[in-house]
């Protein structure tokens, strides 16, 4: 607190003294015949490229309010998939929607073209994959409003919504790709369930499923003011014989001019069959139509 | 800075797969092999800050004189942004060295991971690239 203040003090002298100078340099050019200096912005923060912390910037600094989650955040620690300890967990049910899955991704990667990877037809994500795998490189950011929670994806500008008035999960909801959520604060941590997937998710981009009867269950913390952890529980018993709990994912709030705002970043089927056929065939000796 | 000369060969099994193209893209490393970096020095002939993946091209001469026209994938336009590129950052004319990861399949194509150009490097620079490939 005293460190507050003193910074605040000297904050507040700065400013005086720079506001001092302005009208003094102002009015000695009206003095002279010549226009007012328009204020220049003040230069770009060198550390743009900040997600990797701690080898890039110092830690951002503000007020924590643990239960504001408001803003941009990207991991930085965690595990894009569920990885095989999830694979060893499959029943047998589970293992039969896993082998059609032919990902791009992980072990059990195939060229895309040989695949069927939702990604690449443009379809939505889904929940989980979403949560694990595109926040790695891209952005989501949360807003509050009294009775709901939204959360944005930067990738394919995907969002879903987490209702936060009380009302209960309903029993029998219609599958959706990002579920249907309701979220409350246990403490400091903001817990999501969530019901209802669509089982043409895949839970990530090994290809690992995901039933309609799974259970999902976020917890986020702000220990910090510039870190959210988030920990998902995925409880689906057709699909696997435990429930399986990832490691705490930690994301990093997006405080630079250069990266503070959410980038358009649509899958556009145009776009990707234009860069099938520039690059992405090509490089896999796959020649186009 | 080495220069490589490449022998570039289509692959037969690939011409067998075309009709199957439409589709599909992203799985880096199912194309690209992180164990074989390449760095090739060349003349860029074009460059496309698009999504899904930026697009840069360029021409690398060998020894020999032979000319081969060269492809490299660079991520997302706002990925790209945030690692401080901008669409004037490589322009046709320009000599760059290109360093990444070739293609597979053995055409001349690469997944971009840093371009040096007048001395300045731009990276590719994403976390955890390689965890969830």
């Amino acid at each position: 607190m005293t460190r507050s203040v003193n910074i605040l003090r000297v904050g507040c002298a700065v400013v005086i003294l720079a506001c001092s100078v302005t009208v003094l340099g102002q009015g000695g050019g009206r003095q002279g015949g010549q226009a007012a200096q328009v204020p220049k912005d003040p230069p770009p923060i060198p550390c743009v490229n900040d997600w990797q912390r701690p080898n890039g910037c110092a830690p951002r600094t503000g007020t924590l309010s643990p239960r504001d989650l408001s803003g941009l955040w990207m991991r930085v620690r965690g595990a894009n998939n569920l990885t095989q300890a999830a694979t060893a967990l499959l029943t047998p049910q589970g293992r039969a929607v896993f082998e059609r899955n032919k990902p791009s991704f992980g072990p059990r990667a195939v060229p895309p073209v040989l695949g069927n990877d939702p990604l690449g037809k443009c379809d939505p994500l889904g929940l989980t994959r979403n949560l694990m795998t595109e926040v790695a490189a891209r952005s989501f950011e949360f807003s509050h409003l009294p009775d709901r929670v939204f959360q944005f994806f930067e990738y394919a500008h995907q969002y879903r919504t987490i209702w936060v008035d009380g009302r209960s999960l309903p029993k029998e909801p219609e599958p959706r790709w990002m579920g249907y959520s309701v979220g409350r604060w246990d403490g400091d941590a903001f817990v999501v369930d969530t019901l209802g997937l669509d089982d043409r998710n895949w839970a990530d981009m090994w290809g690992h499923p995901i039933s309609t009867n799974a259970r999902v269950q976020e917890r986020y913390r702000r220990p910090a003011f510039d870190t959210l952890e988030l920990q998902l529980t995925i409880n689906d018993p057709d699909f696997y014989s435990k429930p399986i709990v990832t490691e705490t994912k930690v994301h990093r709030l997006q405080v630079e001019r250069a990266i503070d705002e959410r980038m358009e970043l649509f899958c556009v089927p145009s776009e990707e069959e234009a860069f099938n056929q520039a690059i992405r065939n090509p490089a896999g000796g796959v020649g186009n139509k | 800075m080495s220069r490589k000369s490449w022998a570039v060969a289509a692959v037969g099994t690939g011409l067998v797969l075309s009709s199957a193209v439409a589709f599909a893209h992203h799985g880096t490393n199912a194309s690209y092999d992180p164990k074989k970096e390449v760095t090739l020095t060349g003349t860029v002939t074009k460059f496309m800050m698009v999504n899904p993946h930026g697009q840069l091209f360029w021409d690398v001469k060998s020894q020999d004189g032979k000319v081969v026209s060269w492809g490299g994938e660079l991520h997302s336009v706002g990925l790209l942004r945030r690692s401080g590129w901008t669409r004037d950052t490589v322009k046709p004319g320009d000599t760059v060295s290109v360093r990444g990861y070739p293609s597979r399949a053995g055409t001349p194509f690469m997944v971009v991971q840093e371009v040096t150009i007048n001395g300045k490097s731009y990276f590719r620079d994403l976390p955890e690239q390689g965890a969830g490939q």
